[in-house]
């Protein structure tokens, strides 16, 4: 009732992160499947359509590209707002950008609430073979388990589980919709058995259940 | 630069006068050019360009090169940097005393620097300062905090443009780098943001083709050129003049870059201050944004102002990062340094990026319309690179001040009917679409979602006819209360107004007129009722959509200037409703189906293609164009209700006639149009619409 005829899901997806750990070449890997070395930096924001098929359903991904230097506190709201799922970025050379990720995980919980699906991914493992760089998950990953979010090592260079990245977020987003579809739909009964007894509350009950499923699941 | 003839005559006094003041290149030079070949001619060019920016930089020229920069003829221009500096009051009006003030704008960036960037190997001796003290007023803290707001600026710099290899040379990085460290550190509640590297890079480059244009001059002369020209072009001093121009145009592109209610800390992260809501910092480009899209958007496009609230995409999306950056990742680079001419030429505070980035916006209207929210969103983040920036400045410049620009008459949008793909570009494919005047838009809010269901073939005929008008009008109405360019209630814009929205529901009745009889044409008479009912409440909107106050109507559509004088006469003469009834009933036409030769007759500016099937009058064409009233109540034809919309014509107002006769063609045709659907409901009466149809056949 709420989706396009063309989806089965649309879903907003906000990629985060400091500056240059790779969020674009994420982005461009997964919707393009390309790699560029030189990429201009993102300023504010930049923006990405990709559909994809899962489980014989369609999922329209409403990627958000985020500028990584000053999207936090100023502009994120304006980004993060009613996204289901959020890609937080690190670069595995640099632990400081691993720092920034517990304070984004943090500012998401508090502003978009729990339903938002968290995805920390570790970029850039091409640098292990190619700069000989010796890296320990093992911190991170017991990280991304306290805060109830997935753990992904990617390489957008190499195109390492870019995929994998994105379509587990898109599986865990497609679980939470459903579960608040039934949870809504079951509202929906009580409500419309309420109002038979009472006009003035059924009314309000009405509106509290119509809002999400009729908001076309991505809160547009 | 271009020169009239008025112009070379001032020039040749100015000659004398720099003559008088300035003894050094003249009557030489002058020799020099005479004797040597074409190299000769080239330097004698830019000397001459040199000194027509000279006059048009003093006080009295200064209206004639903002004239030539909002209409793109810097263009091939070799002193843009020099033109740009002029416009923002970076050099004065003065020319003669440039040298004076380049080299204190130079001295003053020297001071900067030097108070900004330490040479720590230096300093270690003379401070006694702890590397591992915390205090702030420490040195080394002070220097740790330095380096980080240089890597972050670095960070930024060595991704500017990477495809141009002249950003990538280590002296223009340094350059880039130094000169955003030392803005950063002069403005420390702006600080250093991502985008500014973008903007200054835009500007080193145009200063550096403006020294290269002057040493290629230099290779190919002898004789020294004009002391002013060498020192303010002077390539030495490339970082110093360009971080010149880079402050005065930050002075008001900062906006866009502030916050109010946060602050940068020394190594440039915001951190803010301890009253702030976090939830919603106080983002002054937001606040601009909203200004442009209520106080101009909503002016311009109600239309499109609305698609875009519908879809919830806020302005702060794609808005933020192109007022920042000037546009600069909007544009191609030629195109964009144009648009910055215009911008500068306009100045007042960089206001002119607010009706550009509407004028943009209403530019891709074609696109935009048609899309849901992920099109749309890729369309304004990744905004057309062929886009007419030319176009767009024109429309943005009738936006800003409709008195003096006028709409530009080309302001079409090319809407790709066939393909939706971007580069599948067939001319043939493409609708020519009129951009709706701000006062359509206003004036017709309520029929924005008619507009919007009736496509573009509607939209290409109601824009079609809209602003010709308005130049007419606009330039006899007083000052005061005027909204854009007209008084609000000046009684010939109502009623053109009046006969726009009355144009539109003719179109509109008319169409829902032959779907109307394509629907009753499928569905068979023994068919649900509901299926009828529905078919009776389309018929029931069709006379919703007749205009109710008919005196009003007394406007007369305008005259197709391709009448032949007999037809006119036949037209003028008929002061009663021209006889719709009778042509309705009148023998059908032997061919079933020829528009085609109906359009011919007359030109169609846009492709008003109705795939309807059905005879057509075309035993008589210009018996068509002579019905041409307002022939489209289906019951009209039973003549017992005859038709109130007929314009008598006998009450033509001359006047308007003589204003409106410009745009009679696409209206004609749009007549037409209806016509032939009118036609064909005729003929299908609506209780036995198949049977008429076989019979015709």
């Amino acid at each position: 009732m709420s989706t396009e005829a063309s989806s089965n899901y649309i879903f907003k997806v906000v990629l985060l992160g400091e500056g240059k750990v790779g969020k674009s070449s994420i982005l461009l890997r997964f919707v393009h499947d390309q790699f560029n070395k030189n990429h201009l930096s993102t300023v504010q924001a930049s923006f990405m359509n990709k559909k994809i098929n899962f489980d014989n359903k369609r999922v329209n991904l409403n990627i958000w590209d985020t500028a990584g230097q000053e999207i936090f506190h100023a502009l994120g709201p304006i980004y993060y707002r009613n996204s289901h799922g959020a890609i937080l970025v690190y670069d595995i050379s640099s632990e400081d950008s691993f720092d920034k990720i517990k304070v984004w995980i943090k500012e998401l919980k508090k502003i978009v609430g729990n339903d938002i699906v968290c995805v920390i991914v570790g970029n850039k493992t091409d640098l292990i073979k190619d700069q000989k760089l010796s890296y320990d998950p093992e911190p991170h990953l017991s990280y991304a388990k306290s805060v109830g979010a997935m753990h992904f090592l990617t390489s957008a260079k190499l195109n390492e589980n870019i995929d994998e990245a994105f379509l587990e977020i898109s599986k865990s987003m497609m679980k939470i919709h459903d579960e608040k579809q039934l949870a809504n739909a079951s509202l929906n009964r009580t409500g419309s058995m309420r109002r038979q007894l009472r006009v003035e509350e059924s009314t309000e009950a009405e509106e509290m259940t119509e809002a999400p499923t009729t908001s076309r699941c991505c809160g547009r | 630069m271009a020169s009239n003839g008025r112009e070379s005559v001032d020039s040749k006094k100015f000659d004398e006068n720099v003559k008088n003041e300035q003894t050094t290149i003249d009557s030489d030079d002058k020799e020099f050019s005479r004797q040597s070949s074409r190299y000769g001619q080239n330097v004698k060019n830019y000397e001459t360009e040199w000194r027509d920016l000279l006059l048009l930089a003093s006080e009295s020229g200064l209206r004639k090169l903002k004239e030539m920069a909002v209409s793109g003829e810097l263009k091939t221009s070799k002193f843009r940097s020099v033109c740009w500096n002029v416009l923002l009051g970076g050099l004065n009006n003065s020319p003669e005393t440039w040298i004076e003030q380049r080299s204190q704008q130079r001295v003053k960036y020297h001071e900067i620097r030097r108070k900004h960037i330490i040479d720590t190997s230096k300093l270690q001796v003379e401070e006694r300062d702890n590397p591992l003290s915390q205090s702030n007023g420490s040195f080394w803290n002070q220097h740790f905090r330095d380096t980080e707001l240089r890597n972050l600026i670095t960070q930024d710099v060595v991704r500017t443009n990477p495809t141009v290899e002249f950003y990538h040379r280590n002296n223009i990085k340094e350059i880039m780098i130094d000169i955003l460290f030392c803005y950063g550190r002069e403005f420390p509640e702006i600080c250093y943001r991502q985008g500014m590297h973008e903007v200054l890079a835009n500007l080193i480059f145009v200063l550096h083709s403006d020294h290269q244009n002057l040493s290629h001059i230099q290779d190919e002369t002898e004789i020294s050129l004009d002391r002013t020209l060498q020192n303010v072009l002077n390539p030495t001093f490339l970082e110093e003049d360009s971080y010149h121009l880079f402050a005065i145009i930050m002075q008001s592109l900062e906006l866009f870059y502030r916050i109010n209610d946060m602050t940068i800390n020394s190594s440039g992260q915001l951190i803010s201050l301890p009253t702030t809501n976090l939830k919603k910092p106080d983002i002054e480009v937001l606040h601009q944004l909203n200004n442009i899209k209520d106080k101009i958007f909503a002016k311009q496009d109600l239309h499109l102002h609305n698609h875009l609230l519908k879809l919830e995409i806020s302005m702060g999306f794609f808005g933020i990062r192109w007022l920042r950056l000037l546009f600069g990742r909007e544009f191609n680079l030629l195109d964009l340094l144009i648009l910055w001419d215009a911008i500068f030429g306009v100045g007042e505070n960089l206001i002119f990026t607010h009706y550009v980035l509407v004028a943009m916006l209403v530019h891709v209207r074609d696109k935009l319309i048609p899309s849901e929210y992920p099109e749309c969103m890729s369309y304004l983040m990744r905004y057309p690179q062929d886009a007419d920036v030319m176009l767009i400045i024109r429309h943005a410049l009738f936006m800003k001040s409709p008195e003096k620009f006028p709409c530009p008459p080309n302001a079409f949008v090319y809407v790709a009917t066939a393909a939706k793909k971007k580069k599948d570009k067939k001319t043939e494919d493409f609708t020519i679409v009129k951009l709706p005047s701000n006062r359509t838009s206003v004036a017709f809010n309520n029929t924005s979602n008619a507009r919007i269901n009736l496509g573009s073939t509607l939209s290409s005929i109601k824009h079609g006819e809209a602003s010709k008008p308005n130049v007419g009008v606009n330039t006899s109405l007083p000052d005061d209360g005027i909204v854009d360019g007209y008084t609000l209630d000046d009684p010939q814009v109502l009623k053109m107004e009046l006969q726009d929205n009355y144009n539109l529901m003719s179109v509109s009745r008319s169409k829902l007129m032959i779907y109307l009889s394509v629907l009753r044409k499928h569905i068979p008479g023994n068919q649900v009722d509901e299926l009828h009912q529905a078919l009776n409440g389309i018929e029931e909107l069709c006379s919703l959509l007749k205009p109710k106050n008919e005196y009003l109507f007394s406007i007369p559509t305008p005259v197709d200037p391709a009448f032949e004088a007999a037809d006119e006469d036949t037209l003028q003469g008929k002061a009663t409703p021209v006889s719709v009834p009778k042509i309705g009933s009148s023998p059908k036409p032997k061919s079933p189906f020829s528009p085609k030769t109906k359009l011919n007759t007359t030109p169609t500016r846009g492709t008003v293609s109705f795939s309807v099937p059905g005879p057509s009058t075309s035993s008589s064409p210009k018996s068509v164009v002579t019905r041409r009233s307002f022939p489209m109540s289906p019951k009209k034809n039973k003549s017992d209700n005859p038709d109130p919309y007929e314009v008598p014509n006998n009450k033509v107002d001359k006047a308007i006639l003589e204003k409106l006769k410009g745009m009679s063609q696409v209206e004609l045709n749009v007549m037409r149009q209806s016509d032939l659907g009118y036609y064909d409901s005729s003929e299908y009466p609506q209780n036995d619409p198949v049977g008429e149809r076989r019979n015709s056949q």
